[in-house]
């Protein structure tokens, strides 16, 4: 460690102001601190101790809350691909390597150009690089399909930071949160892509006769036209090669095709323990997304009209991407609500829209993404309020 | 006798702010014509910001002088015997500190002589008050004006390979982030250096500062107006109400290792000279 550090102090001071290599200091210093915590000390006034929390612990906090997602995801997308090629039977060894095969390639894209860019326009820019990318990094992935090509990943990983994070000044200063912003890039851009069979890796297997890659969401909407009760149309597909997929209990453990990380309730779950566990994300949000959209969903029972309208209200939170979003992208302290009653609303608008978009407009099935980039869009006004609020309390009592 | 020369002083009210369990002495209790307010709870629930708050809040041109007890003492001294009493009570404490103790000495005293030969080593800090809010005065200062308390610290400029990291329960912290276990052993002793264990970043909104100021009124915004240097905003968002010791710990707790205290004097300052 004592070499190491050695060699990192006498490399120091070219990368200081006057060395020759100024301009690359905060690459430098990003290496630095990532090896060694630095040596400084408080300023002589103020508090003269610090708690020990940084935010590289802060965000790597997040991301061991991710972790439980993302072995579940490596291991459900190899499940899922031998499922679709009708060889139930495969070892786990076999499923987890198809799955790794597939998502670390991803993983490993994503940081690349991610950090690249990070690391780029800090030096460009002259800031700091900024660890909030450690956890971007790991979202991006995990709310990609697993048959995605790994150049759009690239691609959208390069729009969702340059356009989304760095053309607004950096890390904090997003509006609208980064790796959603690759997802709704992707599914813009590239609307066919994203869609039909792509939630399951087939490779180079055969599908099995009768395999569709319909999502539970789709499945949904199609049952406006048809009128078909969607729990039933749920239980009986996947009959044939994945019997029961759609089932409550396999929509809660998250056995069913889908994007890497968000299939599975139960994880998304477990990540929140430890995000609430640790403080690094706000169980308000966490507790009044799954909130609203349950509210919104029973709402919706008691109008009827039509069957996704009576899909019982509980379903809602166990398809689609709900669980993951609220627990992960939600709780973005960037992007979400920044005064303390205004994430409750923040959560609960989240919610309610979620189920809105869903039901209301099958052309956008995903409904959790493009709901928290609304709120995201609208948080600073949710505190907006709160912060007049409470600037009106002040006046009030005052005299002058 | 100080509290009448108090009343003397004032045409408001007079407030008296004790703990709400400890043992009231008659002398504040039986005080004629001053209010008994009792306080109780962790830091910062004694700082008189936070009390103030409470109490009856500062508005714009509003006036409120505070006043700790030994001053009230030397102002009664003054009117009965005519003297100005500059003797105070001293407490040297910290982890470096061989014997902490309390010492009989003056304002505004060299504290060389308490510590010399008093330490356990010789790479500290030594500080004027206490380790949230006091001042680094080195080995040969002086005990600031409103100082009752010396603290030796050991000083923390060291490197840490990969301190981001490294789980333990020895640094002491308000949070549970991965690695921090303080929080299981909350009764243990802790040796606490003056490391800032991380560099500065940009605000970071986790809701631990409200958690650690029990004020109605919203840090972080109030930070941020300060740095903008935008006087109405900070007015409407309190800046008259608190002190540099009323958000220390929201300083503490910093995720993203802001100079809190120091902002929020810039901003006192501030609307203070405008």
């Amino acid at each position: 460690m004592k070499f190491l550090r050695n060699q990192l102090d006498k490399v120091k001071h070219s990368f200081e102001k006057g060395g020759k290599l100024e301009k690359y200091y905060y690459a430098y210093e990003a290496i630095d601190t990532f090896l060694f915590a630095p040596n400084s000390t408080n300023g002589v006034k103020g508090s003269q101790i610090r708690d020990a929390i940084d935010l590289k612990r802060l965000m790597i906090t997040v991301i061991v809350a991710m972790v439980p997602c993302l072995l579940f995801g490596i291991w459900n997308v190899g499940h899922q691909h031998f499922l679709a090629i009708g060889q139930p039977d495969a070892a786990l060894g076999d499923k987890i390597w198809i799955g790794a095969i597939q998502v670390v390639p991803i993983i490993i894209i994503s940081y690349g150009v991610g950090l690249g860019i990070e690391f780029l326009f800090a030096t460009l820019r002259r800031h700091p690089v900024n660890e909030g990318y450690l956890v971007t990094g790991m979202l991006i992935p995990l709310v990609m399909p697993p048959d995605i090509p790994l150049w759009q990943v690239a691609v959208a990983t390069a729009f969702a930071v340059v356009i989304g994070k760095e053309a607004f000044g950096g890390t904090g200063m997003n509006v609208v949160n980064i790796a959603l912003t690759a997802r709704a890039f992707l599914y813009f851009a590239y609307p066919t892509d994203i869609s039909g069979s792509v939630w399951t890796y087939l490779g180079d297997g055969q599908a099995v006769a009768g395999y569709s890659g319909a999502t539970p969401l789709s499945i949904a909407g199609d049952a406006v036209t048809s009128g078909a009760n969607v729990v039933e149309s749920f239980g009986s597909f996947g009959a044939g090669w994945n019997d029961g997929v759609y089932t409550l209990s396999n929509l809660f453990m998250g056995l069913r095709p889908g994007s890497i990380g968000e299939t599975s309730t139960l994880m998304c779950l477990i990540g929140a323990a430890i995000l609430i566990a640790t403080g690094a994300g706000s169980w308000k949000i966490i507790v009044s997304v799954f909130g609203g959209a349950y509210l919104m969903g029973l709402f919706l029972n008691l109008v009827g009209g039509n069957a996704f309208l009576e899909m019982p209200a509980h379903y809602h939170l166990v398809i689609g991407g709900l669980a993951f979003g609220a627990v992960f992208m939600a709780t973005d302290p960037v992007t979400a609500s920044q005064t303390e009653s205004g994430k409750w609303v923040y959560g609960l608008l989240i919610g309610m829209f979620t189920v809105l978009i869903r039901v209301f407009n099958p052309a956008y099935p995903e409904g959790i993404m493009l709901a928290i980039l609304l709120m995201n869009v609208f948080s600073p006004l949710i505190d907006y309020f709160v912060v007049s609020a409470n600037k009106k309390r002040r006046l009030q009592r005052a005299t002058v | 006798m100080g509290i009448d020369v108090l009343k003397k002083l004032t045409s408001g009210t007079v407030h008296i702010n004790t703990h709400s369990t400890s043992e009231i002495s008659t002398v504040f209790s039986q005080a004629k014509g001053a209010e008994v307010n009792k306080f109780s709870g962790p830091h910062p629930a004694g700082c008189v910001g936070v009390q103030i708050h409470h109490i009856d809040p500062i508005n714009k041109g509003d006036v409120v002088w505070t006043i700790n007890p030994f001053a009230v003492i030397q102002l009664g001294k003054l009117f009965l015997n005519g003297v100005y009493d500059t003797s105070r009570i001293l407490a040297i404490t910290g982890s470096e500190v061989k014997n902490p103790q309390y010492y009989k000495t003056y304002t505004g005293a060299s504290i060389k002589k308490f510590i010399e030969g008093n330490l356990t080593q010789d790479h500290v800090r030594v500080i004027s008050g206490n380790p949230l809010t006091g001042t680094a005065i080195g080995k040969d200062g002086h005990v600031g004006f409103f100082d009752h308390q010396i603290t030796v610290l050991p000083e923390g400029d060291y490197y840490e390979f990969v301190g981001w990291i490294t789980p333990g329960a020895r640094k002491v912290s308000f949070q549970r982030s991965l690695g921090l276990l303080s929080f299981l052993s909350p009764g243990k002793e802790r040796v606490v250096d003056t490391n800032t264990h991380g560099e500065p970043r940009a605000f970071v909104q986790s809701g631990v500062f409200e958690q650690v100021t029990p004020m109605d009124v919203l840090p972080t915004h109030l930070l941020k107006s300060i740095l903008a240097e935008d006087l109405d905003e900070m007015e409407a968002l309190g800046i008259y109400e608190v002190i540099e010791e009323d958000l220390a710990l929201c300083e503490f707790v910093d995720v993203s290792k802001h100079k809190v205290q120091e902002i929020v004097r810039e901003g006192i300052d501030l609307i203070q000279h405008s």
